[in-house]
């Protein structure tokens, strides 16, 4: 069970409040997009599930395990929380190899060399970068080294895939390859993910769910026909321009 | 949440080093000074006065002079069309890898009355025992630090603000002095406090050309005090050393205020190179003059440490006069030797220290969360302000009587030695890991996170490595000096522990000066494959 709960979160930063009470949950295998304007909170909340942020209150749940609570003070830091996630400056270690980049998460993991391999060439064969596998990343184009980043998330196993607006640094043309890429990935390794992007056209690609969020609070959260068909609020409206 | 376990175990060590190097050696010295106000009307005695005066004097002068010749000196190599213009520039830096106290050695072999090689050679009557000779030497050991400063500013100044000059109606020179130098006086400034704080805390200089030609400073005042003056006289050391820590403090105080006040950014210099200006008629001129100054600035002492080191005779140009005698000399004495080994453990140490510190302190201030990290960089910094010779009577009333007891009590040894190295270089290993610290993403950390890594994880897998190249600079830029480093190692140092600038110091101050030519000549010769290496491994690294 790899669902992702989030129970009452609220995120402040002094006085400023950027996430609000914010419940939500994402079901075992399915992906959803949080979506909205910038300033949202969104890339908060994604940060807050993996740990790199941590909530002013509320609670946390990762299939059983229970990552955050407030009020029972549990914290579990990012390294222990079993998940991927794939950066919009992409992150990837600059003085690793392609192959080194995507072995290290399996390193940590404590697996065999000859697993470690195995399973990253096999990785890198997914997203077609195999032949690349020895460059270093400023060898490599903003398209390959996102591949690289996915491939890395994708060949840990984790529980759940943390997308931060991944795609935002590509251009239009490459943008779309992406998402027929991610929609491939996902036929073939059904996982979790949660995806924070500002563009719609890519949310509504994507996504059995979308959350759109303004001012730390969600507005809806239903599938992309219903968004479309039934917005519930002005600001949805709005913000997809229907 | 980013204060693991990990972080709070770096956190301690960092705030121990910081304890030992800086606040307890600080603390113990201003509290034995205020023990001991019987000594305080040292302060205002006619002798350190005078020294006082001195040591402003002398480096008043020697920044006036370095100004003179830095500046022009920078627009000819860096500006205009001169021939051989970067070979030009790199022969003046030379008086960055050396110690200075290598030009005191030079232009004793050159200058002192009666034998110096110019006066016998050439019948002149040159005496570098003298307030000119002083000023002079100072001004060559040390004008890098201004023509550095010079160049650097020149290279990478925005071409178009000059040209917008041009296009506005001036001429190249009046561009150079209404535009390009008001633009460069923070730079010029800045590097001006340095070289003035630099001279007033040297010791080598002053003590071999300033003590025999009867010119106290503060710093060698102090060390005939601490040295020779017992009990008393090294409370009386602490008591003077005040105007020292006083003049450091105050030249470090304008440096801010020129930061504050003058504050412009000279921004987007590296676009375009600025143009050259032709010299035209002047050209050859201008280069003959510039090779003149390299000459007498820095090839003419050097070359002489190297000649004098094989004459039997000082001054006196024979072939009959030349032998290996004073390189013999050097091996047959016990100290050569052992001031290498310690020399070399004290330069690797120092440079190993103070990366790996630099490397944690700037790790705690740029990635964790953990209070305090802002001052526990400037209190690790401090001490680099701090005159060696002061800081030297710090470490000698904090550690090297042992507060009564004789087994703990570090004077003398390699350790103390090792521990003012350590505590006047951090800020330099803290400033070269910092910058590459804030450059590197702290997402790829986050990632490492995520994927699984523990902050120690993350410190040894993803941040040492893209660090390495930065903190190899911090050890060298800290093991060089270390290797010929002389101010402190004459306090703390002792039988068993001389250093090469110790022993260097000895033989030119009486055992045997031309013998200290043969040691100088092997110095430079180290210090110079040192830096060599320096290079070519930092050039293999930056193409790799």
């Amino acid at each position: 069970m790899n669902e992702v709960t989030l129970l009452n979160i609220t995120k402040s930063f002094s006085v400023n409040t950027v996430v609000d009470n914010l419940s939500l949950k994402v079901a075992e295998g399915s992906f959803l997009s949080l979506l909205g304007p910038s300033g949202c909170g969104k890339t908060t909340v994604l940060r807050m599930v993996a740990g790199l942020e941590m909530p002013t209150s509320g609670e946390i749940r990762i299939g059983n395990d229970t990552v955050y609570h407030s009020g029972q003070n549990i914290y579990v830091p990012p390294e222990e929380r079993k998940l991927g996630m794939v950066f919009q400056s992409y992150a990837i270690w600059p003085h690793m190899t392609v192959l080194e980049n995507i072995m290290f998460p399996l390193r940590l993991q404590k697996r065999n060399k000859a697993d470690r391999y195995e399973i990253a060439l096999q990785t890198l064969k997914n997203v077609r970068l195999d032949h690349l596998k020895d460059r270093k990343p400023h060898q490599l184009s903003g398209g390959q080294q996102q591949r690289v980043a996915l491939a890395r998330a994708l060949a840990a196993s984790p529980r759940v895939i943390l997308l931060d607006e991944p795609l935002s640094n590509l251009d239009a043309n490459l943008r779309d390859e992406m998402c027929d890429e991610i929609i491939a990935l996902r036929a073939k390794h059904p996982i979790t993910m949660i995806y924070v992007t500002h563009d719609q056209r890519e949310a509504f690609r994507l996504s059995d769910q979308i959350a759109l969020m303004s001012q730390g609070k969600i507005e809806q959260m239903s599938s992309p026909e219903e968004i479309r068909t039934k917005p519930r609020t002005e600001f949805v409206k709005q913000f997809l321009k229907l | 949440m980013k204060g693991s376990t990990s972080n709070w175990v770096l956190y301690a060590l960092c705030v121990v080093i910081v304890l030992v190097l800086t606040v307890f050696p600080i603390v113990t010295f201003l509290n034995a000074i205020l023990n001991h106000p019987e000594h305080l009307p040292q302060l205002w005695e006619r002798s350190t006065l005078v020294a006082l005066f001195n040591t402003l004097w002398v480096a008043l002068s020697a920044l006036v002079l370095s100004l003179a010749i830095a500046v022009p000196l920078a627009f000819c190599v860096t500006r205009t069309d001169i021939p051989f213009r970067n070979t030009l520039k790199k022969s003046f830096f030379f008086g960055y890898v050396l110690p200075p106290y290598l030009f005191a050695i030079a232009w004793i072999t050159l200058a002192v009355p009666e034998v110096g090689l110019l006066n016998r050679t050439f019948g002149l009557s040159l005496n570098i025992y003298s307030l000119a000779g002083l000023i002079f030497v100072f001004t060559s050991a040390h004008l890098p630090i201004v023509f550095a400063a010079c160049c650097q500013g020149m290279e990478n100044f925005d071409p178009a603000l000059e040209e917008a000059a041009r296009v506005f109606g001036a001429r190249p020179l009046r561009v150079f002095f209404k535009i390009t130098l008001p633009c460069l006086a923070p730079t010029i400034a800045s590097s001006a406090l340095l070289f003035f704080l630099t001279v007033t805390a040297a010791f080598g200089v002053p003590a071999i050309i300033g003590i025999p030609a009867r010119l106290p400073v503060l710093t060698t005042k102090i060390y005939t005090l601490a040295k020779l003056g017992g009990l008393d006289g090294t409370y009386q050391a602490f008591i003077v050393s005040l105007w020292l820590l006083l003049t450091a403090l105050l030249s470090l105080a304008m440096n801010q205020v020129i930061r504050k006040k003058m504050g412009y950014r000279l921004v987007g210099g590296k676009v375009s190179r600025p143009s050259l200006i032709p010299l035209g008629m002047i050209r050859i001129p201008a280069l003959v003059l510039t090779m003149g100054l390299a000459i007498i600035l820095v090839a003419l002492p050097l070359g002489s440490i190297v000649l004098s080191s094989f004459l039997k005779i000082a001054g006196v140009l024979k072939w009959s006069n030349l032998s290996w005698g004073n390189y013999a000399y050097l091996f047959q004495m016990a100290e050569t030797q052992r001031s290498f080994i310690n020399s070399v453990i004290l330069a690797v140490s120092t440079g190993l220290f103070c990366a790996i510190a630099g490397f944690l302190l700037s790790y705690l201030r740029e990635r964790s969360t953990l209070p305090g990290t802002e001052w526990l960089l400037r209190l690790a910094s401090f001490p680099f302000a701090i005159p060696g010779t002061v800081l030297a009577l710090a470490f000698i009333v904090s550690y090297g009587t042992g507060w009564g007891h004789q087994e703990i009590a570090l004077l003398g040894s390699l350790s103390l030695v090792g521990m003012s190295y350590f505590a006047k270089d951090l800020a330099l290993g803290v400033q070269t890991a910092l910058p590459a610290m804030t450059q590197i993403d702290p997402t790829l950390d986050d990632a490492a996170r995520v994927f699984g890594a523990r902050p120690y994880q993350v410190l040894r897998w993803v941040l040492l490595p893209l660090m390495l190249p930065a903190l190899f600079n911090a050890f060298f830029l800290t093991a060089l000096p270390a290797l010929s480093e002389l101010t402190m190692s004459v306090l703390l140092a002792g039988p068993g522990t001389e250093t090469v600038g110790t022993v260097l110091y000895q033989l030119q101050d009486y055992a045997n000066p031309l013998a200290s030519c043969a040691l100088a000549t092997i110095l430079m010769i180290l210090l110079g494959v040192v830096f060599l290496i320096y290079k070519l491994i930092g050039r293999m690294v930056a193409s790799a």
